[in-house]
């Protein structure tokens, strides 16, 4: 069992594979994932490893499968998403699954161009259909005939025969053969074309055109585009051969097209029929294709996770080493000690997938390099320990701060936001992310903000009962407080018979603010059943000076809350400094740190609590300043009481007997840790050295001087290295006591303003709701409590909230953790199969 | 089984009509005991409240029946957003072509 206190142990070994079982075996250690593996051939080119060609492979099987998935995603077959995780395929389903997929890519590609190539004869047919029916319209109404018998007709005539003189003038008027050429053209050449035709011909040719009202598709691209149909009537081969040729620069389509009605019918009829085969012969295309892609759909995932499985293992494989008798590999890999014989079944389990009878093993290695750090964590501690990784990755075998962040952090960020209403809702959204947790793990393609906030799923659910746990202390649900277990204050003085001056219906009257008198000579506060029994008393909330009040009880405890941190934090760095065996830190870091901080401010604390319980109400103006008590202990300045009129001391400087004694021995000795935390090393050092030295000095006889004078220099320089390291931390901790202490105000800060924005937000708008004293009342109410919600919701707990959990988060990685955590390791990185199910393509180390 | 919301939309109706429904309730309960700690909230002036407290309990009741007149508009909200959530999870069938 693995403990969260510390990293788990690691060793370095040495993996033997052999060569038949090596990819079996990788591929077992694979889905084990407790094994970071070194890469030793880190210099070789990657064109030069051995492993190549399968890589290659690989890399074309998994760019077929995505053209697969792309021509799914276009035909809006839906891609199965597997539930299981498929195991390593072995090297002979590689061979298998590389000719499947090929297969099916030659045969989604044949299927695209043959679709492509059918859809454009469909179009063909369509725009020569159009064209059909417009000859049909144009020589059904004889336009022929008119076009024969019409004066431009002998204009033509005319000025045919002026131009072509010598040709026409010999022959007679006869009855002109005129002929036609008819097609299709885009739109929006129609003008261009007209015009072209027009000035080639110099007027002879006359073109009719006429738009096509439903828009074809074209194939190619997939786009509707428009076209017109066009007939350009002319005499002669030269014309023919010059519309030919302009019909060409603008792509338009020519179709033959016969003048006499019937023909134009039966081709009318053939081309029907055409079309109609066609639109079958689509239809069936479309149907198989649909077919192949759906059956290939519920494998692609399965087959890419398997793809992506085996060239892990092939790259893995690259990074191992071969020894010369080319029968064995050899890996070496960070693993934790207490998983060495689950990696040695693993080993055995894959010498006998491979029916292997030489048997694959790891051997530990002796090795002077820095493990990596491995936490064993579940789903709940995993996320608080990456809140603490973000920071830093905790040195080999340091103390780990995460299981302590779980309880920590949650009360910080409670103490800081302080609402049980705001609380519940987190704790509700977060119950549901809980509840729904097995659903969501299986999405692949959350966003990174879902993503960041389904994995901090289990803290924030924390943070919400922790601020459960407050706003009942605070007594504060979104700003109202509940009476529970019935309010200490009363008003029972008869001063306040406020209903005689009502009644005397002044309207100028304006009511006092009174105060209700907790001491004893008046009965406003009723002891009998002793205090309020959990958190604030709910008289409070009408109070005007409640901030008052509160703003001295949070900062107090702020500083009491801090004090306990941050001497938990060096008390915490005992366990460092036992266990990596440096007893001197714990003479001359630890105890000076822990007796410099007792004085300051353990000693305010002693103080905070004394004051609280022995001054009660009576006392209320002679209280001591706890503040400038401590700055004038420090001064040393030691001030008489003043005396009160009846008499009595007033203790407003000294409150205890002998507190000017005992003040000034605390800082005599927090003064003097000062110099014991910054020379006790070095000089122990120091002394530590030149003793060992000596006694090697004393046991070698013969030694030569030269040893002992480069000694000396290195002795010199250590000492200077250690004194000035020990400087800068003594210095570091002494000053950082006083801001890190002051640091932790923020607890009231944040508090404060939670409390006074949530009171805000309550008077502005749902107070607004509140207003009408009728039934008129209750739209207004349902408009804007959903208002007051969103707002509460957005402002209060997401801003807030992430506010409170920014400012949690600081306090403990810069004023909890800098008291003993190093923080300079990095993280373990195993090669770990499962990844690759959830969509995380693992690197080689 | 007319889609008018899409599925963020009813999800966000859901959640706001629960709150709605949970916290208008316990509020008008509140109100309907005269709690202390909404005094604020009830729209009657000091003078008033004094001297005639009657009104003071009138107007603490009436808050209270329009609170739970709310809550119950927020029920009907929940019905709509939870038979949008069902329209948006399992859409209409395909007749296209």
């Amino acid at each position: 069992m693995g403990s969260l206190f510390r990293s788990q142990e690691m060793a370095l070994c040495q993996v033997f594979l052999q060569s038949e079982a090596a990819y079996c075996c990788t591929a077992e250690l694979g889905e084990l994932g407790v094994a970071q593996f070194r890469d030793l051939n880190r210099d070789v080119n990657a064109f030069q490893r051995k492993f190549v060609n399968e890589i290659r492979r690989c890399d074309d099987i998994e760019r077929i499968l995505r053209f697969l998935e792309k021509q799914c995603q276009k035909e809006k077959v839906p891609i199965l998403r597997l539930g299981e995780n498929p195991l390593t395929p072995s090297p002979r389903e590689l061979a298998d699954l590389e000719t499947t997929l090929e297969k099916l890519e030659l045969e989604m590609k044949e299927f695209n161009t043959n679709y492509e190539a059918l859809q454009r004869n469909n179009m063909d047919l369509l725009e020569l259909k159009h064209v059909l029916r417009k000859a049909q319209t144009i020589f059904d109404t004889g336009e022929m005939g008119a076009i024969q018998d019409s004066a431009s007709h002998a204009e033509l005539m005319n000025s045919l025969t002026s131009r072509c003189g010598p040709v026409a003038s010999g022959s007679p008027p006869r009855e002109a053969s005129i002929s036609f050429m008819a097609g299709t053209i885009l739109a929006s050449k129609v003008q261009a074309f007209e015009r072209l035709i027009w000035r080639i011909s110099r007027g002879t040719i006359l073109v009719r055109c006429s738009d096509i009202e439903t828009l074809l598709q074209d194939p190619h691209t997939g786009e509707d585009v428009r076209k017109s149909i066009f007939f350009a009537f002319y005499q002669g081969e030269q014309l023919k051969s010059r519309v030919k040729k302009v019909c060409d620069a603008f792509r338009a389509t020519v179709f033959p097209c016969p003048d006499q009605p019937q023909d134009i019918r039966e081709m009318s009829i053939q081309i029907m029929t055409r079309i109609e085969d066609l639109k079958t012969l689509l239809g069936h295309t479309q149907q198989h294709r649909q077919q192949v892609l759906t059956a290939s759909a519920k494998n692609v995932d399965s087959w890419t996770v398997k793809v992506r499985k085996i060239k892990a293992v092939y790259s893995l494989m690259n990074c191992f080493n071969i020894d010369t008798t080319q029968r064995c590999f050899i890996g070496e890999a960070w693993c934790p000690t207490q998983d060495l014989e689950r990696i040695r079944m693993a080993l055995l389990r894959g010498s006998e997938a491979a029916e292997c009878s030489v048997p694959s093993f790891i051997t530990p290695l002796k090795t002077n390099d820095t493990p990596p750090t491995y936490h064993k964590t579940n789903k709940f501690t995993s996320g608080f320990q990456a809140i603490v990784d973000t920071y830093g990755v905790a040195t080999y075998r340091e103390v780990n701060p995460a299981p302590f962040t779980v309880i920590t952090f949650p009360f910080l960020f409670g103490v800081m936001f302080g609402d049980a209403g705001h609380g519940l809702v987190m704790t509700m959204m977060a119950s549901v992310l809980l509840w729904k947790e097995k659903v969501i793990s299986k999405q692949k393609d959350m966003g990174e903000i879902a993503s960041t906030i389904f994995g901090g799923r289990y803290i924030i659910f924390l943070m919400g009962l922790f601020s459960i746990y407050t706003g009942l202390i605070y007594n504060d649900v979104f700003s109202r407080s509940l009476n529970i277990f019935g309010s200490r204050w009363s008003a029972q003085r008869s001063v306040y018979n406020l209903s005689e001056d009502a009644a005397n219906n002044d309207t100028t009257f304006v009511f006092p603010t009174f105060q209700l008198d907790p001491t004893n000579t008046s009965s406003d506060y009723i002891y009998d059943n002793g205090p309020y029994p959990f958190g604030l008393d709910p008289a409070w909330q009408l109070a005007t000076n409640k901030i008052n009040f509160s703003n001295s009880y949070k900062m107090k405890m702020s500083v009491i809350l801090g004090v306990i941190h941050m001497l938990f934090g060096i008390c915490l760095s005992t366990f460092n400094h036992t266990y990596f065996k440096k007893k001197i830190n714990l003479i001359c870091e630890f105890v000076p740190q822990v007796i410099f901080l007792s004085c300051m401010f353990g000693y305010l604390v002693v103080l905070l609590f004394y004051k609280w319980i022995v001054f009660t109400a009576d006392k209320s103006g002679c209280t001591p300043g706890l503040l400038i008590g401590l700055i004038n202990m420090f001064l040393l300045k030691h001030q008489e009481n003043p005396v009160n009129k009846d008499g009595t001391e007033c203790t407003i400087y000294s409150f205890y007997p002998h507190q000017s004694t005992v003040e000034t021995i605390l800082v005599v000795v927090a003064v003097l840790c000062f110099p014991w935390m910054l020379f006790g090393k070095p000089l122990y050092n120091r002394w530590h050295t030149k003793r060992a030295h000596y006694s090697e000095v004393h046991n070698i006889d013969e030694a030569t001087t030269t040893e002992s004078s480069t000694d000396d220099g290195h002795a010199g320089d250590g000492f200077m290295d250690v004194m000035i390291y020990q400087g800068i931390h003594t210095i570091e901790f002494c000053l950082g006591v006083v801001s890190n202490t002051a640091s932790y105000l923020r607890l009231w800060a944040l508090s404060l303003a939670h409390t006074q924005l949530s009171e805000v937000i309550w008077s502005m708008a749902l107070a607004r709701g509140f207003a009408f004293n009728s039934i008129l009342g209750v739209p207004v109410l349902f408009c804007i409590f959903s208002f007051w919600a969103i707002g509460s919701l957005c402002i209060l707990i997401l801003m807030e909230g992430m506010s409170a959990f920014l400012h949690a988060l600081r306090l403990h990685w810069v004023e909890f953790q800098n008291k003993f955590y190093g923080g300079n390791g990095y993280p373990f990185e195993p090669f770990d199969l499962r990844q690759i199910h959830e969509g995380v393509m693992p690197e080689p180390a | 089984m007319k889609k008018i919301c899409g599925p963020t939309l009813s999800i966000c109706g859901i959640i706001l009509s629960v709150w709605g429904v949970i916290q208008l309730a316990i509020m008008g309960a509140f109100f309907y005991v005269r709690s202390v700690n909404l005094v604020e909230d009830v729209p009657i002036n000091e003078a008033d409240f004094i001297s005639h407290p009657e009104m003071a309990d009138a107007a603490y009741k009436q808050q209270a029946y329009n609170c739970w007149v709310c809550a119950a508009l927020y029920v009907l909200l929940l019905a709509f957003s939870g038979h949008q959530m069902m329209v948006n999870i399992r859409p209409a069938p395909y007749t296209g072509m």
